[in-house]
């Protein structure tokens, strides 16, 4: 077949592979350069002093600061702490808001019922609930915890109802004609149905409950990353502001590089719902 | 003369909206006999699927009575099947497991899967039990379709439109498919459809209904063509007549 071919003429189908790989790479390359040229401005920048280093510190300060707090162990607990708080509020938020949304799904008409309620709620910011939170709560994770929870509560009922409620009508006939139960059209339909919903939902609950701990940490606490940065902000210290900062977006992308991986392996096991 | 199974006894339906009283259906009535295909033809909105609802048992009729076997249908009964317009495979099973769905549903015992290896195996679906549904053609599908249907032993196989979503290349060969599956199984079929040569392709007898509110205009047999096979029907001299003869009922609007 590539007889056939003038030498020095392309195989079409390795040229577009060529294309399609050296493509990547250069995206890549562009990337980690956004990334080095951003650091390298800054650390020139400030060394040179256009920008004040006090405020703006500088990638050289922040390591310095990252070598201090993990020698002294500070880094670890502030990183447990809040990392904790997240994974807790994202958990009990998603899981809490799906069983929620089932009931609704379940009932209808308690759904019609509820609906105002669930707009409402989901149209106040949260944040204002938490002086209310901590003084039912005390001045404890506790507090952080359920401010997680309200921030990525009402949006998980919502998101999860809204994909049961638009299951396929002509499945659902299927299923009934079967003479299939309501318990059994959700478990064997509804629910596989709305995999794809549900990740989607954790992604977007990951950042709320990070949201929602931060928030949480600025109001009331003794550790964690939220605090360091409102300690860091009271005492002058931005070297420690930025870098928790700097911190909190590592442990944030990692999280959510989790969740990307758990959506990669339900596509694999049930292929696109 | 063979045994009525169905009855469809001067059936009515009115939907009721805020605004105002829609009547779908009036006083349609026929009957189909054991072993037949018939179709139902209409023009869109005539109330072809609400008529398919009521004989489902998922919706009761305003009046009259759908009976299958003599007895009334209040509800969906595992003596009919449906098939669906769509294949409407579930993407997250194999084929294996989506054509053994309703024996799930129905918590069926072990000699109805055997049955449903036997059909598959029958029908040239043997090697795609592990496959996923998005691997099939569409013609493949509609049969894995048609075979979830059978494999809980339905007396009575509702169709509808099903086969209006394939393009006219699967949609003639599938009609082959099924014609010979429903006859080698037995089964007899209401096929509900807006296609007139599809019609006349697989069934015995076309019941033509009128515009809204839809009524039976007329019910054609088909003579001549009932023992030939659909590619043969096409080819027939009748085929283009009673085409025309439909075509012109369905025209003039009640």
């Amino acid at each position: 077949m590539d007889k056939s071919r003038k030498t020095g003429k392309k195989d079409p189908r390795s040229e577009y592979l060529h294309k399609l790989k050296t493509g990547k790479i250069r995206i890549h390359v562009l990337r980690i350069a956004i990334l080095i040229l951003f650091i390298t401005l800054w650390e020139v920048l400030t060394a040179s002093g256009i920008l004040n280093p006090f405020i703006f510190s500088s990638p050289s300060r922040v390591l310095a600061t990252l070598d201090d707090l993990s020698v002294s162990g500070d880094l670890w607990r502030h990183i447990g702490t809040s990392v904790l708080e997240t994974i807790i509020g994202f958990l009990s938020g998603t899981i809490l808001g799906i069983a929620v949304a089932v009931l609704l799904w379940w009932s209808p008409s308690v759904s019609k019922v509820l609906d105002p309620y669930l707009v409402v709620l989901n149209a106040l910011p949260k944040t204002a609930l938490g002086p209310i939170f901590i003084v039912c709560m005390g001045t404890d994770t506790g507090a952080i915890i359920v401010m997680t929870l309200a921030i990525s509560l009402i949006v998980t009922i919502l998101n999860v109802l809204n994909g049961f409620n638009h299951t396929d009508v002509e499945k659902v006939k299927l299923m009934k004609m079967f003479g299939a139960s309501r318990l059994q059209i959700f478990r064997k339909l509804v629910m596989p149905a709305n995999l794809s919903t549900i990740v989607s939902v954790l992604k977007i609950n990951i950042g709320l409950s990070w949201v929602g701990v931060i928030t949480g940490e600025f109001l009331v606490s003794k550790a964690g990353l939220g605090y360091l940065i409102v300690y860091g902000s009271q005492v002058f210290k931005m070297d420690l502001v930025i870098t928790s900062v700097v911190v909190l977006a590592i442990c944030a992308m990692i999280m959510h590089a989790g969740i990307v991986l758990l959506e990669k392996a339900t596509r694999k096991r049930f292929g696109a719902a | 003369m063979a045994d009525t199974i169905l009855d469809v006894d001067h059936v009515g339906h009115v939907y009721q909206t805020p605004q105002r009283e829609i009547e779908a259906l009036k006083d349609v009535d026929f009957h189909i006999e054991e072993g037949e295909f018939v179709s139902l033809v209409g023009p869109s909105g005539c109330g072809k699927s609400t008529l398919l609802t009521i004989i489902a048992g998922l919706e009761h009729a305003t009046y009259g009575e759908v009976r299958l076997n003599g007895r009334p249908v209040t509800g969906p009964t595992e003596e009919i099947g449906y098939m669906p317009q769509k294949d409407h495979l579930f993407s997250w099973r194999t084929i294996y497991s989506n054509i053994t769905l309703g024996l799930e549903i129905q918590k069926k015992g072990p000699a109805y899967y055997r049955k449903a290896e036997e059909l598959m195996e029958k029908y040239g679906l043997r090697d795609a039990g592990r496959m996923m549904p998005d691997q099939l053609s569409g013609g493949m599908r509609q049969r894995c379709s048609l075979i979830r249907t059978l494999v809980t032993d339905p007396k009575f196989l509702l169709l509808d439109e099903a086969f209006s979503a394939l393009d006219y290349q699967t949609r003639v060969s599938v009609s082959i498919d099924i014609h010979t599956i429903i006859r080698n199984e037995k089964k007899t079929v209401l096929l509900v459809t807006h296609d007139i040569s599809e019609s006349l392709m697989l069934s015995d007898r076309v019941i033509v209904l009128t515009h809204r509110p839809g009524t039976v205009k007329k019910i054609h047999d088909l003579g001549v063509l009932k023992n030939l096979a659909p590619l043969e029907r096409l080819e027939h001299e009748a085929f283009g007549s009673i085409t025309r003869e439909i075509w012109k009922e369905l025209d003039s609007h009640g």
